[in-house]
């Protein structure tokens, strides 16, 4: 059939076939992101994304130069009195070890931050969680709401370590904003003041004993084998630790012993395999809580391993060699590694690149229980100390009363070299620190030998830009 | 023929008209410059009368008139002609634009003479330029229009430019322009692969009255380029090519020689390495010049051949070209073969074509703009001069500075990064007039930009690198590791268009054009990238990598992901009104739906309007003087939808991996309140052209104002740690003057000296921030306030050394007091890094078919962070190569000096480290030679040119660096800005001989 098409419908034809291909050409959605959690297996995702920022270099993670915070892995090891900065440190964190640190310091504001990234993680899924708290999900809910509250109050715990000008339980000192909910639409909504040291123990507090709760609705076997997540046993652990900086001796023994009850401490060929790479996958029974490494993870890249930044003085080194045992082991210990300068350096080798990371374990709980029986007048306090050496295979001691405060103290010392202790220890007890090897006389970078406890570096400052966006928040004393 | 003998003619013709009646007949012709060339494709019309046609490609019309009607000849080729028909075959001959790309001015969807454009656009005369021996072309724009911002920044091979146009209109947004090749979009920065050779006219459009018809996408300006077409007959050929040296230009970093560096070991900095006297001895024999080690002179070559011609019906143009350029340093370099193929034809009333171009290139390349200590062009500042690169055996030295310096000539000779891309670009159309209604023409235009890049670095097993990663702790690369990577993305353009064009009233002193669009835009990119360890056997690619297992803990990594997911769909429509050719007015509107906003905020509507007036056709204008005077406004809003990502309204849960299992971490906050960012622009102008055109120039005034600026706020950590958030807050105005001038200074018939110059100065205002705040943080070193630019530095200043003690001294926040703490809270806001004042120019001497031509560039007013020189001052580095400056550095109490003592903490957030980016630089000098027609004719071609050119060959400046010039494309740090330098490559600096060839 002849037809002759008028012009207009050639024209409408041709528009048609041109938007033929694609009917709502402007719908599009992401392929490698969601954008709301929509089944309970997102939820897991989630929860094991909060997890994942432990992993990141301000929280745990510390790659072997680039000054990254590394704030509770590395940093408060560099800071204290058992690391010098060695010759070979390309100086990153010196302004950190150097406690000379301002307000726009940059690893205080990854401190600051990195733990409240993880605290809205948990916040947003705990949105998501009651929808699944009922039915066939209900248990694996309830074990997800304890894991989920444990980060929650050990993140803000960890910012209370630096941000916190004073550990007392009912200090009505400021502490850091405790932070319980996430909406992601209007972040500038919600500008929190901080919130008081006593506050803080007090949130801290109950969300540890409402993970206890959830956990045991959700009949939690304390049979983490992998290590890698928070079961009871954790939270047992993070309130003792609580506990111990708040001085609250009772509380920390009633809370060792449950977790001391049910992992207590391995001997010396276990100690030392908790951080061989082998065990890594199958932590020893020690092991309470390993942020796994992912082939990402290096807690200790400044201060452990064949190139550190840090090296470990000449007087804990002597008390090292003194105790022998476990500690001078090659795989915890390294003594006479050669370095520049001509300095034959002791050096940490816990952590000599990807490892996991050993949040909690046996030694640490052992060792805090038998600290606050002494404080506590118990005499059992030296038998938990001897237990300790006995499985380290080191001598044991007889001592007593404040010969044997010190030999606890000192040990933590030892045992907890090189996991991110040291500066806390200092900042809740003495605030001083004496360097012997200082500037390049003595070997190392740093130059700032005596530090004492009038300085202001005891308490970080809350970061310059946090104060900028949100002025509710105080700046701590002298910044 | 002027326009009076016009006026009079026309007059005559109307008289004439009114009293004969003569039988229409058919008149035919052809179309002729004065030259003899042939002009196709002219429009001819009968005077007052819908009877219209067109030339063919060979000149020739056919058209039916009567006896004393006037035909009026037009094309953009030529100067409009009417004439009167006197006999039925009537040979016409016109005169020809003295160059006639510099008359018109392409839009992209259709040409306008510069007569009736009302817009703001500059035409950039690609044939000045094209031969310079720089791949991006990008690069070679630098100084060419006014309000064009390039900043070249580096010396590499194939890098891309940072190209602004009018400042920066956004503070998260892109601020790229819009690039158009033959109506198709191509992505910006992305010119390594495209052969400039091929390009016919580049036209850079600024105003919104100009920008309007590319809506959303041509809210940063638009630079609007077309390839070369072939004419009707004889088939021409052409060779271009050249060939030259690039060497390496001056480092104002002073650096310490071996005596200087162990003298300053020992007298000042204590002694770091605690070297023994022997060891000082040895050293002293020992005096490598880094520089010699890395850098060699650079070899480049490029050729092109081409063809064009075609039948009456049939045009066609192409090319094959050959680029090969070697960087000034090590094994580096830029490799690529391009062709293309444009062919149109005519077949009645429609019009058809294709204009397709694929390139290849290889880029060898090394890091640029980061702090890393394996960064060659970091650790040639960070060597110790004392240290040798090669062992006696021919081996790569060992330094005491490992594993935190490794040996920059095996980083670049074993390791580095590799990539090739393959880039094609095409359109087809087909335009043909609407039967049945008179000047009505339908077009489709269709084309797409394809572009792969595949990247592969590699770090060989037993190279430092390898050791430095086993030594750090980094197990899994220490025995040595490959990572390749690709990425496709394709964008395609379709676009429908109905033009209309009419004249009417008497004598059609009325002219109408109107059109109306439709155009789908469409990106999608893909990716995918993986890293495999472990490479031990003598393969340098995948085929070395030992198998993963938990042991070795070889596991390879992989990524990927969709780079690019967007459409962008118009409607829009323009009208174009002249009266008497005299009086313009343009207006356009459109309504742009983008598929990165919610639905409920995702279309947006606006226009523009425009307005020219020739004023020197006016009876009144009686000023001898000036020829040619046109006053221009225009005004218009255009919304901003580009460089803020695929999703960014969207709350986003990204992939992480822990203990071995799935993770999902919230990478973004969710917006749905993110709309547009929306753009006003006001923009007046006048043109000139004084002394019988011998002077030529325009000057433009603007002003811009940005509503709803993207801008990611810092978000307070208790809101969500690092989160990502984008929103739409805060003002910023953009205001700014334009000159242009051209200048034949001498024109004479054996001798000319033309002098072409451009200057543009653009002021940037941050007008309104979010919440009624008047300061918000903005990357490292850099914060936005209320009534300062964009870019604006955030720092302490520095006071100098106190010669009492040898301490920094600061100036507080009270502008006044000095102290010795360094205290953020004194951090003050200081001078941009956007360089407001810009220019370019050029001299132009032609005696005898020999001309020398001098091109400079020229900006200032801008700072620049040195983070270079910060890395050769800081305390802490004088184990490494240092800065000369430290020579001075305070010792002994009452020593005035600018160089504190060398135990103080260095703070790096100060003005100790900012420094003036201002430059005049001589960007290209060249010496040509055309062979007279005489020599030509006896040799048998059509045109031969020889040339010898010197590009960047000294720049005047303070900046102790390689280059001022520092661009934001080649930052390793994401959240720095242009502003700062990091390993910076030497920019380039070459000369070169070349020919061009026609025959």
């Amino acid at each position: 059939m002849k037809m002759k098409l008028k012009p207009v419908y050639f024209m409408l034809m041709l528009l048609l076939t041109a938007f033929m291909a694609c009917k709502k050409p402007l719908d599009t959605m992401p392929d490698t992101s969601l954008t709301e959690l929509k089944t309970f297996d997102d939820v897991r995702n989630a929860l094991r994304g909060a997890y994942s920022g432990f992993q990141t270099n301000n929280y745990y993670g510390s790659p072997a130069a680039s000054g990254s915070a590394s704030g509770w892995s590395s940093l408060p090891e560099l800071m204290g009195d058992d690391f010098v900065e060695a010759l070979e440190s390309l100086g990153n964190w010196n302004v950190m070890s150097e406690m000379i640190y301002a307000s726009d310091n940059a690893q205080a504001a990854g401190i600051f931050v990195q733990p409240y990234e993880i605290i809205s993680r948990v916040n947003n899924l705990l949105i998501y969680l009651p929808a699944y708290e009922t039915g066939a999900t209900a248990t694996e809910a309830k074990r997800i709401r304890a894991e989920a509250l444990a980060i929650r109050a050990h993140a803000h715990f960890d910012l209370m370590r630096y941000f916190a000008p004073e550990f007392g339980r009912n200090s009505n000192a400021l502490g850091v904003p405790y932070v319980t909910s996430f909406d992601p639409v209007k972040p500038f909504a919600y500008l929190p003041a901080r919130n008081t040291v006593k506050e803080n123990y007090d949130a801290i507090l109950k969300d540890l004993g409402d993970a206890l709760v959830a956990f045991r609705v959700a009949d939690n076997t304390a049979d983490n084998t992998s290590r890698n997540y928070i079961d009871s046993v954790v939270v047992y652990a993070m309130r003792a630790r609580v506990n111990y900086y708040a001085s609250q001796w009772d509380a920390v023994i009633a809370d060792a012993n449950v977790a001391l009850g049910l992992r207590p401490v391995g001997n010396s060929a276990a100690y030392v395999s908790t951080f061989a790479i082998a065990g890594e996958e199958a932590p020893t029974s020690e092991v309470y809580w390993a942020i796994p490494s992912d082939n990402v993870l290096r807690p200790g890249g400044s201060i452990s391993g064949s190139s550190p930044n840090y090296r470990v003085t000449a007087a804990m080194s002597a008390v090292l060699q003194a105790q022998g045992g476990a500690y001078v082991n090659s795989g915890i210990n390294r003594f006479n590694q050669a370095g520049t300068g001509g300095i034959q350096r002791t050096l940490c080798w816990k952590y000599p690149g990807l490892r996991s990371f050993k949040v909690f374990r046996a030694g640490e709980l052992l060792l805090m229980r038998a600290e606050a029986k002494q404080r506590t007048n118990d005499p059992t306090a030296l038998t938990d100390l001897n237990t300790l050496r006995t499985n380290r295979g080191v001598a044991i001691g007889a001592e007593v009363g404040a010969a044997l405060l010190d030999a606890i103290l000192l040990q933590r010392r030892v045992e907890l070299l090189g996991e991110g202790h040291r500066w806390f220890d200092l900042r809740r007890t003495t605030k001083t620190i004496v360097r012997a090897e200082c500037g390049v006389a003595g070997g190392s970078r740093a130059a700032n030998c005596n530090i004492g406890p009038t300085s202001r570096s005891w308490t970080f400052p809350i970061p310059f830009n946090e104060i900028k966006v949100n002025p509710n928040l105080v700046q701590n004393q002298g910044y | 023929m002027t326009r009076e003998n016009l006026r009079g003619l026309f007059a005559f013709v109307i008289g004439l008209f009114s009293v004969a009646f003569v039988q229409a007949q058919t008149v035919t012709g052809k179309i002729t410059s004065q030259t003899g060339e042939p002009q196709p494709f002219a429009t001819v019309q009968v005077k007052g009368t819908q009877t219209i046609t067109t030339a063919d490609a060979q000149g020739n019309f056919s058209i039916k008139a009567k006896q004393g009607d006037v035909l009026i000849f037009t094309s953009t080729f030529f100067e409009r002609r009417e004439v009167p028909v006197d006999a039925a075959v009537m040979n016409v001959t016109v005169t020809a634009t003295v160059n006639a790309l510099k008359e018109v001015v392409v839009t992209g969807y259709s040409t306008r003479s510069k007569r009736s454009n009302i817009g703001s656009a500059s035409t950039v005369v690609i044939d000045d330029i094209r031969t310079q021996p720089i791949a991006s072309f990008d690069q070679i724009l630098q100084g060419q229009a006014p309000g064009l911002n390039v900043k070249s920044g580096s010396g590499q091979p194939g890098r891309n430019a940072d190209v602004i146009i009018r400042g920066r209109t956004s503070v998260n947004g892109s601020v790229d322009p819009l690039y158009i090749v033959d109506g198709v979009e191509v992505r910006a920065g992305d010119f390594s692969t495209m052969n400039q050779g091929d390009f016919e006219s580049v036209s850079v459009l600024k105003d919104a009255a100009s920008t309007a018809i590319y809506g959303s996408r041509g809210a940063n300006g638009v630079i609007v380029v077309t390839t070369k077409k072939g004419k009707s007959g004889k088939v021409r050929f052409a060779y271009d090519g050249q060939i030259g040296v690039s060497t390496l230009p001056e480092n104002k970093l002073k650096l310490m020689n071996t005596q200087e560096k162990l003298d300053f070991e020992m007298n000042i900095a204590g002694n770091p390495w605690g070297w023994s006297a022997a060891e000082v001895a040895a050293f002293r024999n020992v005096n490598t010049n880094w520089n010699d080690v890395i850098f060699r002179d650079g070899i480049m070559q490029s050729h092109q051949l081409s063809a064009s011609g075609g039948s009456e019906k049939t045009t066609f143009y192409t090319s094959f070209s050959y680029f090969d350029q070697e960087g000034v340093t090590i094994n580096t370099g830029l490799e690529r073969y391009n062709g293309r193929l444009n062919i149109g034809h005519t077949e009645r009333t429609i019009k058809f074509g294709v204009n397709l171009a694929g390139g290849w290139s290889k880029f060898r390349g090394t890091f640029e703009g980061d702090q890393s200590v394996g960064s060659p062009l970091n650790t040639v500042l960070w060597a110790l001069p004392y240290e040798t690169a090669y062992e006696a055996n021919g081996s790569y030295s060992n330094s005491v500075q490992f594993p935190f310096w490794l040996n920059p000539a095996e980083e670049l000779i074993e390791n580095g990064d590799h990539s090739w891309q393959l880039k094609s670009t095409g359109n087809v159309f087909v335009e043909f007039k609407v039967p049945g209604i008179k000047n009505l023409t339908y077009r489709l235009n269709a084309g797409g930009d394809y572009s792969q890049v595949e990247t592969f670095g590699i770090t060989k097993n037993g190279t430092q690198a390898a050791a430095q990663n086993a030594a750090i702790g980094s197990g899994r690369l220490s025995e040595g590791g490959i990572g390749r990577g690709f990425d496709r993305r394709f964008r395609s353009t379709i676009t429908n268009s109905l033009t209309y064009k009419t004249s009417f009233g008497a004598n059609d002193e009325h002219e109408l054009s109107t059109a109306l669009y439709t155009e789908f835009l469409r990106r999608r990119g893909r990716s995918f990238n993986f890293t495999g360890f472990g490479l031990l056997l003598p393969f340098d690619n995948e085929a070395g990598l030992v198998a993963g297992t938990a042991d070795n803990g070889y596991i390879p990594t992989v990524g990927g992901g969709f780079p690019e997911n967007s459409s962008l769909l118009s409607y829009f429509g323009t009208v174009d009104y002249s009266f008497r050719n005299k009086y313009f007015l343009s207006v356009s509107g459109r309504t742009d739906g983008s598929s990165r906003l919610s639905p409920a905020n995702r279309w947006t509507q606006y226009g523009s309007v425009g307005a020219g007036w020739i004023v020197s056709d006016e009876n009144f204008f009686k000023v001898k003087a000036i020829n040619y005077l046109k006053l221009k406004a225009s005004f218009g809003a255009v919304g901003n939808q580009s460089g803020i990502g695929e999703f960014p309204y969207l709350q986003q849960y990204g992939r992480a991996t822990y203990g071995g299992q799935g993770t999902l971490n919230i990478t973004r906050l969710a917006n749905p309140d993110l709309t547009w960012e929306k753009r006003r622009t006001a923009n007046v102008g006048l043109e000139f052209e004084l002394l019988k055109s011998r002077i030529r120039g325009g000057v433009e005034l603007y002003q811009s104002l940005t509503t709803g600026l993207y801008f990611e706020p810092k978000v307070p950590a208790t809101s969500g740690g690092n989160g990502v958030i984008l929103s739409n807050s805060g003002d910023m105005e953009n205001k700014g003057v334009e000159v242009n001038l051209s200048f034949k200074i001498v024109d004479k018939k054996s001798f000319t000296w033309t002098l072409d110059a451009n200057y543009a100065f653009n002021k940037n205002t941050i007008k309104a921030l979010p919440d009624n705040q008047t300061f918000q943080l903005f990357k490292s070193f850099q914060a936005l306030q209320v009534g300062k630019p964009l870019n604006s530095f955030y720092l302490v200043q520095y006071a100098g050394v106190n010669p009492a003690n040898g301490n920094s001294q600061y100036i507080k926040a009270d502008g006044k007091t000095i102290t010795e703490e360094y205290d953020a809270n004194d951090l003050t806001v200081l001078g941009t890094s956007d360089a407001p004042h810009n220019g370019g120019i050029t001299n132009t001497f032609n005696f005898k078919g020999l001309e020398l031509s001098a091109f400079f560039v020229y900006s200032a007013g801008n700072y620049v962070f040195n983070t270079a020189r910060f890395n050769v001052e800081f305390y802490q580095y004088t184990t490494s190569g240092f800065s000369r400056n430290a020579l001075n550095a305070w010792t002994t109490p009452g020593q005035v000096t600018n160089f504190p003592r060398i135990d103080e903490a260095t703070q790096s957030q100060t003005t100790r480290f900012l420094e003036k980016g201002d430059f005049l630089r001589l960007r290209n000098v060249m010496l040509s030679y055309a062979l007279p027609k005489s020599v030509t004719e006896k040799l048998k071609i059509q045109g031969l040119r020889l040339f010898v050119q010197g590009q960047n060959l000294y720049t005047w400046h303070k900046f102790q660096g390689w280059d001022p010039e520092v661009s934001s494309i080649n930052d390793g740090d994401p959240n720095s800005n242009a502003s700062v330098t990091g390993a910076q490559y030497p920019a380039l600096r070459s000369v070169n001989f070349g020919l061009n060839l026609n025959f």
